[in-house]
């Protein structure tokens, strides 16, 4: 039993004879009228709350009994017989859901229903808390008196039932019938809190439904959204429905008790025909089926669907079990409304937000990027993160990502209207310092009052190795050097945009090297609830050093190592950029355009190839040396006239090939005197691709030869 | 390649400073029994190619020919090519030969071949034939010249 060392052992029922329990035998309960009022309790750490609820529920005509903590709530259950209780989820000292989870584990209370007071729809972790803590239902605040007064009289009723139950049984069998009935809503109830996704839920309840009645055969059918009629959505044992499972409404026993929302227990010839034929035609006559029980299951007045137990003798069910399994349907029902509206709004929420979010990312040959992005684990809502990246130029790639504080349709587009602006600006030229500023102006001006949101912009120059960062209250990007080190580039933060455009973002650079990787993320991949945000850091740090170095991998790697098992309340965006070109393996150089520079390139590129591509055979070495020798040859004899000039050679593996460049400024004379041509035919020779491409600022020559396999050299 | 002596390739080790142009390649005018044969070692191309030409011309004006024994090179392009074209050309002007010794799988022996220059000039795989066949032209030349 969990216990709080602030609160008091709980009392047994048993030791303390004064006090009437549901679970002890009828002959102890002081018989209530029939409509003797049964107890509501109350529990609300404000008075003004608690004053609200009184109003609202005054004309059920119960007895209110009001408690202002935690700890008055559970001495009232000592003395008090409660039907239903009322719990607020936010209390000083101890909460709603702690103090659930000790009227849970008492004996004596853990049958009574909780509804939990939740502050806003946004706390949906909280509401999936409070199912795990033993609630039935929850009501956001401020509530709709109707819709609280309607919840709470069904749980009255349903504390009335079980009471009539009691009064009326002088036998001992009828009070363990009793306690099967609480026993078996709680394993049901047990089943439909564990379970967020629909699959998993209805199997478990046919699972367990079946079990409990010692059903032969068991199936859920409900209602689909693009098919007609019931469809089966569980099944265990034989299908005890017959046919495929697929019941149309009004038609049939099935589908007539369906629209009649009316609970049967069917026993030889009122079983249904197809079932019955189905049952002559089985060969083995114990697999027969020979009694079911169908029972609606129905939730806010919407019929759901149907549960079907099947037995194979005829006096496997009776009344009791057909009622008990009619009271273990609403609850079933609920369980099964609330995942369904729950995977409902998630999936348009999902369609919505990818839409948002940039289709593919730029292929810039010195870049890998990768990005995920994860909606909130249990809002069916649409968050605010987001994530982009452009080419500016030939060498410049911007990278942003950014969250807008809050959910649902206004963040969503506040997101879509940011990313289009920054890209804007962006476009424009604008440094990432100057493009926050004026994306700052942007907020201020459009977006109006209290919406506030952080975003990170990067613009990466991938040739000369630096990327520049500016950041408007976002967490810093985590950069892991080649070597394995990782570092959160602090610096360069500011205010989240939306709260004072009159400071401008600082802007700061730093260098990335070969085989750097960067990674941009949202809060939610480092915060949890109930945690330093330090903790995170460390936790992210951990997964980063280890993670794989393809970026697709790493994001993949990344989330599973940070993301909490339980469902996350925030969404998750993360972004990865791995920096390849020159720095990494690439060799470049630039130099002057005389004959001197010819054997100086390519002792530079005999040692490339020899560190970057080891398994080249030697006659590929030398006839790559060969080939980038005579482009070189070239420029200087062709390019340029006397004076000083320079050009730009480089080679770099892309795959299994070698591509070398040659690159002038200058105009090239046509091939003239004995060496003319000789030198391009050797090229064309010695490469499978050579391209010259010749224009008036300059001339690029390429070369490309691919090696499939090392062969040796003896 | 095959592991020819005195022909292997340049050390592909780590990074070493670019020698300069004058240390590229060197050129051995050496005499085998009146046969001048010209041993060139190291790399040659635009950078040095003036000098090694130079070098190679410096031929007295009796001898029959020359041979060119590229066993040292380690590395050739076209203009090495050209050098040794024009090299053939000069001499057959003054009716010398040209016999270049340049063995197979070898990296000039390469350019040599995809540039076309072996079907227009007589390059041998080894030295001694070289000699051999230049001091064959030599006691035919008073004969064939005069």
């Amino acid at each position: 039993m969990s216990t709080d060392p602030s609160v008091e052992t709980p009392v047994q029922a048993a030791s303390d004879p004064d006090r009437p329990s549901a679970l002890a035998p009828a002959a102890a309960v002081d018989p209530p009228a029939e409509d003797h009022p049964v107890g509501i309790l109350l529990v609300d750490d404000h008075r003004e709350n608690l004053s609200a609820l009184r109003a609202v529920l005054e004309p059920l005509g119960e007895r209110l009994i009001t408690a202002e903590s935690g700890e008055q709530a559970l001495r009232a259950l000592l003395r008090e017989d409660i039907a239903v209780i009322l719990l607020d989820v936010r209390m000083a000292g101890l909460d709603g859901l702690q103090t659930a989870r000790i009227i849970r584990a008492r004996p004596r209370t853990r049958h009574i229903p909780i509804i939990f007071l939740t502050a806003q729809v946004s706390e949906v972790e909280e509401i999936a808390l409070a199912y795990a803590s033993g609630g039935v239902d929850y009501v956001i605040k401020p509530f709709e008196p109707e819709i609280l007064r309607a919840k709470v009289s069904v749980f009255v009723e349903l504390s009335r039932e079980r009471s009539e139950r009691v009064r009326q049984s002088r036998a001992r069998a009828e009070a363990e019938a009793v306690a099967r009935t609480v026993r078996t809503l709680q394993i049901l109830s047990d089943a439909a809190l564990s379970h967020l996704e629909m699959g998993g839920l209805t199997a478990e309840l046919v699972e367990r439904a079946a079990t409990l009645f010692q059903a032969d055969a068991a199936c859920l059918l409900l209602r689909d959204e693009d098919a007609p009629g019931l469809g089966l959505h569980a099944v265990r044992g034989a299908l005890p429905v017959g046919g495929d499972g697929r019941v149309m409404l009004g038609l049939g026993t099935f589908g007539r008790l369906a629209v009649e929302r009316r609970s049967a227990l069917l026993v030889g010839e009122e079983l249904p025909e197809l079932l019955a034929v189905a049952v002559q035609e089985g060969d083995e006559d114990e697999d027969m089926i020979r009694s079911l029980m169908v029972v609606p299951l129905i939730a806010a007045d919407e019929l759901l669907g149907l549960i079907v137990l099947g037995a194979t003798a005829e006096d496997r069910f009776d009344a009791g079990d057909l009622e008990l399994l009619t009271l273990a349907a609403d609850r079933m029902a609920i369980a099964i409304d609330h995942v369904q509206r729950f995977a409902h709004g998630r999936q348009l929420v999902e369609t919505l937000q990818r839409s948002l979010l940039p289709d593919r990312l730029p292929h810039h040959p010195r870049l890998e990027l990768a990005a995920r992005y994860l909606p909130s684990g249990l809002a069916p809502q649409i968050g605010g993160d987001w994530y982009d990246a452009l080419e500016l130029d030939r060498d410049r790639t911007a990278v942003m990502i950014g969250d807008v504080v809050g959910h649902g349709v206004r963040a969503a587009t506040t997101m879509s209207e940011l990313r289009n602006a920054l890209r804007a600006f962006a476009v424009e030229g604008h440094g990432p310092g100057a493009a926050l500023h004026q994306l700052d102006r942007v907020v201020h001006a459009t977006l109006g009052p209290g919406m506030i949101a952080t975003v990170l912009f990067l613009v990466i120059d991938a040739s000369k190795g630096t990327v520049t960062i500016s950041r408007a209250g976002h967490p810093p990007p985590a950069l892991r050097t080649a070597t394995g080190e990782i570092h959160f580039l602090e610096t360069g933060g500011t205010l989240p945009l939306g709260i004072d455009d009159r400071v401008k973002a600082d802007e700061a650079e730093y260098a990335v090297n070969p085989g750097d990787t960067l990674l941009l993320f949202t809060d939610g991949l480092v915060e949890r609830r109930r945690e330093s945000i330090n903790t995170g850091f460390d936790r992210l740090r951990d997964a980063f050093i280890k993670a794989p170095a393809d970026v697709e991998e790493l994001c993949d790697y990344v989330l599973e190592r940070t993301v909490s098992e339980q469902a996350s309340h925030d969404d998750i965006a993360v972004l990865a950029v791995r920096v390849l070109g020159p720095p990494l393996g690439a060799l470049q150089l630039t130099l002057p355009a005389k004959a001197g520079s010819v054997p100086l390139v390519r002792h530079r590129l005999r040692v490339w190839l020899h560190e970057n591509v080891p398994e080249l055979d030697q006659v590929a070495r030398s006839d790559l040396e060969v080939a980038w020798s005579e482009a070189c040859t070239n420029v200087i004899r062709h390019a340029y006239g006397p004076g000083d000039a320079t050009f730009d050679a480089s080679a770099a593996r892309e795959g299994d090939a070698v591509a070398l460049q040659v690159r002038d400024t200058g105009q090239w004379r046509p091939p003239r005197g004995r060496h003319g041509g000789r030198g391009i035919a050797l090229m064309r020779e010695l490469c499978d691709e050579v391209r010259v491409d010749r224009r008036p600022e300059g001339t690029t020559v390429t070369m490309r030869r691919g090696f499939s396999d090392a062969r040796s050299d003896t | 390649m095959a592991g020819l002596p005195g022909n292997e390739p340049s050390e592909f080790g780590g990074p070493e400073p670019a020698p300069s142009a004058g240390d590229l390649a060197h050129v051995d005018m050496q005499d085998h029994d009146g046969v001048p044969v010209a041993v060139v070692s190291g790399e040659v191309d635009i950078s040095n190619v003036d000098d090694v030409t130079r070098r190679l011309i410096a031929l007295p004006n009796f001898a029959p020919g020359l041979v060119v024994d590229l066993r040292l090179v380690d590395y050739m392009d076209s203009t090495g090519v050209s050098l040794l074209h024009d090299l053939a050309s000069r001499l057959r002007e003054r009716s010398q030969q040209l016999i270049v010794v340049c063995p197979p799988g070898s990296p000039p022996r390469r350019v040599l071949e995809l540039t076309g220059l072996i079907t227009r000039t007589t390059v041998v795989d080894d030295l001694a034939p070289a000699v051999q066949a230049m001091r064959h032209v030599a006691q035919d030349l008073p004969s064939s010249s005069n």
